[in-house]
């Protein structure tokens, strides 16, 4: 095909001949002549030459699952399998709008001999979770002059899995979380004796005793062998309910409050994790989308993620059918922390929480109030201010409603803003736990 | 052959194609631009001569010209808003100019100026009498003023417009040409190109330029031209052909074109793989400053999170504010944020670094650059073979009467005066120009007719072997 570079010469060829041929001028004539001749002449060479089933194209990327806002090292490589060369080739690599380019480029513009294999390479931010596909490959082949050209899109896509961010849990790390928060057993301990670490009381001996346990001092004062006994440490089961129904999607971009809540989710998985409490996730709108029962074990919290890094607002909230879909399968005494914005009102959330604590369950509503979610007050104008607090009164009144009937089931419901999202989720489950919630 | 000298080489290359088009060009059009003038001195007895810059130029004419030009535009503008306001009443005009019951006088009041200025500054031409005062003055003269406009004025101001062109185009085509041999841009050698060529064609339009004609009339004249290629031979022809200085005006023209396309195509193939090289250098550079930017600005504490240390360099800020432009919506500490992306990314960068074999070669794109030499080598045997397919097709197309001989037409045909006009060459051109795409096309065809045989057999071959599995 004719590039508008090979066009513009074309028709300056065509300019200049008809312009000699009208002022009978030689000169002109010929300059026509070698212009319109000069444009054509290289074309059965560049159809011989180009054969774009001759590219193959490949890409790598140095990781397929990775955190948002992580960075993805893209590597692209063009060889050149026919018999001919390509003198003037470009490769535009695409990839989704809501990465950003942060080193390098995706497009190289090079020239390939016969067999040559060449090679280019860029990182990526991912920035929003989920499955997201890199690629096509255009590649756009020109002449030597740039006067033809022949273009393909390769569909070479390589699919990336993008799990929520871990920043919070790298500045929790930072801020010495695993220090403080315990990392072997946790803060919740029973009355129960057993293969703790907290002082229970001191006995005497009996055969089968561990030697380790005699307590050498106590043994000398009362001269009979005396024994040290510690509380039973015991680890709660843990169910991260998460309705993700289109009103959960209000916000700002990237910090609704569906974001905010998985954001959460993922930080309450690894506490409870690494406190070897057994965790799961089950995310529902008018169904259930993933459900991940609670378990213990690294590999589970990357399950958590999985199950988290596709979901997206969509639906209503069907609260009690899924309520018992979850029951059937999650053991009972489990800690239910259910992420909702309370905006149902159908009275579904009531029916469900019912279910959740027939089944002697203790269960925790965090529920991010959605005016707080919208914008910052400080950018609001006085108009914008005053009818944002009218619809926040009103929302408030219908939550006080659904809260005193959720509190009458003994159900803890929790108000939320972005600014204080995560520190109170955090600090309701370090409570929950110090109360020795959901013990068997 | 590092990058500096290849670039410079492609300068030089560029230079030497655009100054030798340019005196193509000056040698044929410099009389319309500079005027010989030639003096006798009786007490040395000796001729001087002199080239003056052609008249337009002088302060005298230049005001002529000026003045020409004014009384044009003011007519046109007067007659307009005449014509529109008697068309629609007074919708047309400004609501300043229909409170105002005198709204033509107003208009020739500031006409009087104008012309009173242009007069005092480029010897306007015309007497002060004439200059218009008044509504009925206007009307006076305006009938006048119609044929002088239209007439001698019209003539003079053309022809005047016509000189001026010249200089204007050489000196848009010489600026250009420039541009292009500095930015080596596409843009700039098609501008420069097509002004240059423009001004041959202005001087052809009155027959005032004829290239080679004097030195080369028995071949190039319009009658004759034909007519030797018949009866002298196709040797002869081509000998006369090459060596024709209007061959070689527009062979060195074309050259320019050519020239200039590939030493483009040399500096697109190989530049963008060392900017981009400059370019992450730069870029991590940028990065390692900011990571190692005050810790006041990645923590909390000390000062305002919405204050960039001015320590860093006006790149790193750029960057930074890049960065932190991404962030908007979190509205809270993004400066801060950002630093810690940074800080990050050079962590990561320096983790590919060790981890992915040629991962630094392969970001930087340094292997994508293919060698200055080998590129050079393919561009000249390339231009060579392209210029000399050009050359060898052009002198077919000039054979038109051999051709028509060769085909059998009658004598009174081929001799006739129709057949000996320039536009004869299209009867080869046409044919000989549409059969490279003609042949591009069948070779397409072929090749794709090739490959849809090879997937059939494929299929088949498939097909039989799960029938045979």
């Amino acid at each position: 095909m004719l590039t508008s570079r090979g066009g513009v010469v074309i028709v300056s060829g065509v300019f200049c001949l008809a312009f000699g041929f009208s002022t009978v001028n030689y000169y002109l004539v010929l300059l026509g002549i070698f212009l319109i001749l000069g444009s054509v002449i290289s074309m059965p060479y560049f159809e011989l030459a180009v054969d774009l089933d001759n590219i193959e194209i490949k890409r790598t990327i140095d990781k397929e699952k990775v955190f948002s806002e992580d960075f993805v090292f893209v590597a692209v490589s063009v060889r050149n399998k026919g018999r001919l060369r390509i003198d003037y080739l470009e490769v535009f690599d695409t990839y989704p709008e809501i990465f950003t380019l942060v080193l390098g480029k995706s497009i190289m513009t090079t020239r390939l001999d016969p067999g040559e294999e060449k090679v280019f390479s860029y990182v990526l931010q991912c920035r929003r979770r989920g499955t997201h596909k890199i690629g096509p490959v255009k590649l756009v082949v020109h002449d030597r002059l740039g006067l033809h050209f022949e273009q393909k899109i390769f569909e070479v896509y390589t699919e990336l899995l993008i799990y929520p961010s871990y920043q919070d849990i790298r500045k929790l790390e930072a801020m010495g979380g695993r220090r403080t928060l315990g990392r072997l057993f946790g803060i919740h301990k029973t009355k129960q004796k057993g293969m703790g670490t907290e002082f229970f009381g001191i006995r005497n001996y009996f055969p089968m005793d561990e030697y380790r346990r005699i307590d050498w001092k106590a043994t000398a004062k009362t001269g009979d062998i005396m024994v040290r006994e510690f509380e039973t440490e015991k680890n709660i089961k843990i169910l991260i309910l998460l309705d993700t129904s289109m009103s959960m999607g209000g916000g700002l971009p990237d910090n609704t409050k569906l974001d905010y809540s998985i954001r959460a989710t993922v930080l309450l998985a690894k506490l409870a994790l690494e406190r070897r409490d057994e965790v799961g996730v089950a995310a529902f709108s008018n169904k259930v989308h993933s459900y991940v029962k609670p378990g213990m074990g690294k590999e589970y919290f990357y399950k958590i993620l999985e199950a988290l890094a596709n979901l997206e607002p969509q639906g209503g909230a069907r609260m009690k059918e899924v309520m018992e879909w979850v029951l059937k399968r999650t053991p009972k005494r489990s800690f239910y922390i259910l992420f909702t914005d309370l905006e149902d009102t159908s009275g579904e959330i009531i029916e469900a929480c019912k279910l959740a604590r027939a089944n002697k369950n203790y269960l925790l509503v965090i529920s991010p109030f959605g005016p707080w979610f919208e914008a910052y007050p400080g950018e609001m104008t006085p108009v914008q201010r005053a009818l944002a607090e009218a619809i926040s009164e009103e929302l408030l009144e219908q939550r006080k409603k659904m809260m005193d009937e959720l509190v009458k089931m003994d159900v803890e419901v929790i108000d939320v803003g972005p600014d204080d999202f995560l520190p109170a989720v955090v600090s309701q489950y370090l409570k929950a736990k110090k109360k020795g919630v959901a013990l068997r | 052959m590092d990058s500096t000298r290849f670039k410079l080489s492609l300068r030089i290359v560029a230079t030497v194609s655009f100054l030798s088009s340019l005196l193509v060009v000056l040698t044929n059009v410099w009389s319309h631009v500079l005027r010989e003038v030639r003096f006798y001195d009786g007490s040395s007895n000796t001729w001087y001569t002199f080239y003056k810059i052609f008249e337009v130029w002088s302060p005298n004419n230049f005001g002529i010209f000026v003045g020409d030009l004014w009384r044009l535009i003011d007519f046109i503008f007067t007659i307009m808003v005449r014509e529109l306001d008697k068309a629609a009443g007074q919708i047309f005009l400004p609501p300043l100019a229909q409170l105002s019951s005198n709204f033509y006088e107003n208009i020739l009041v500031l006409e009087f100026f104008a012309e009173l200025f242009t007069s005092k500054i480029w010897f306007y031409p015309y007497p002060l009498s004439l200059l218009l005062s008044s509504v009925q003055m206007e009307y006076l003269i305006w009938p006048n003023l119609w044929t002088i406009v239209l007439g001698d004025l019209a003539i003079t101001t053309l022809w005047s417009l016509y000189y001026f062109l010249f200089p204007l185009l050489l000196l848009v085509a010489l600026i250009t040409g420039v541009v292009f041999i500095w930015k080596i841009k596409m843009k700039y050698l098609v501008s420069s190109f097509i002004c240059l060529q423009s001004t041959l064609a202005l001087a052809a339009l009155t027959q005032m330029v004829n290239i080679g004609l004097a030195s080369n009339t028995l071949f190039f004249s319009s009658t004759s031209f034909f007519i030797q290629i018949l009866y002298g031979g196709v040797t002869g022809a081509a000998i006369s052909f090459l060596t024709s200085p209007l061959f070689f005006s527009a062979l060195v023209s074309y050259l320019y074109v050519e020239i200039g396309f590939q030493v483009i195509y040399m500096d697109e193939v190989t530049s963008p793989a060392l900017e981009r090289r400059k370019m992450i250098e730069e870029q991590l550079k940028v990065v390692e400053e900011i990571a190692l930017a005050p810790e006041e600005l990645a923590t909390d504490g000390g000062k305002e999170a919405s204050k960039i240390p001015s320590t860093l360099s006006e790149e790193a800020i750029k960057f930074l504010r890049s960065i932190i432009e991404m962030k908007i919506f979190r509205k809270k500490k993004v400066e801060k944020e950002a630093v810690h992306d940074i800080r990050r990314l050079q962590a990561y960068v320096e983790k590919i670094y060790t981890e992915i074999p040629g991962a630094r070669e392969t970001l930087t794109a340094v292997a994508a650059s293919p060698g200055f030499g080998k590129v050079a080598r393919s561009a000249i045997v390339g231009t060579l073979l392209r210029v000399g397919g050009v050359i060898l097709f052009s002198f077919m197309c000039f054979m038109v009467l051999l051709a028509l001989k060769q085909f059998g037409v009658p004598l009174s045909i081929i001799e006739s005066i129709e057949v000996s006009q320039p536009e004869a060459v299209l009867v080869l051109l046409l044919p000989i120009a549409f059969s490279f795409p003609m042949a591009a096309f069948i070779i397409g065809f072929v090749k794709e007719y090739g490959k849809k045989q090879t997937r059939k057999e494929e299929k088949s071959k498939e097909k039989k072997e799960k029938k045979k599995g």
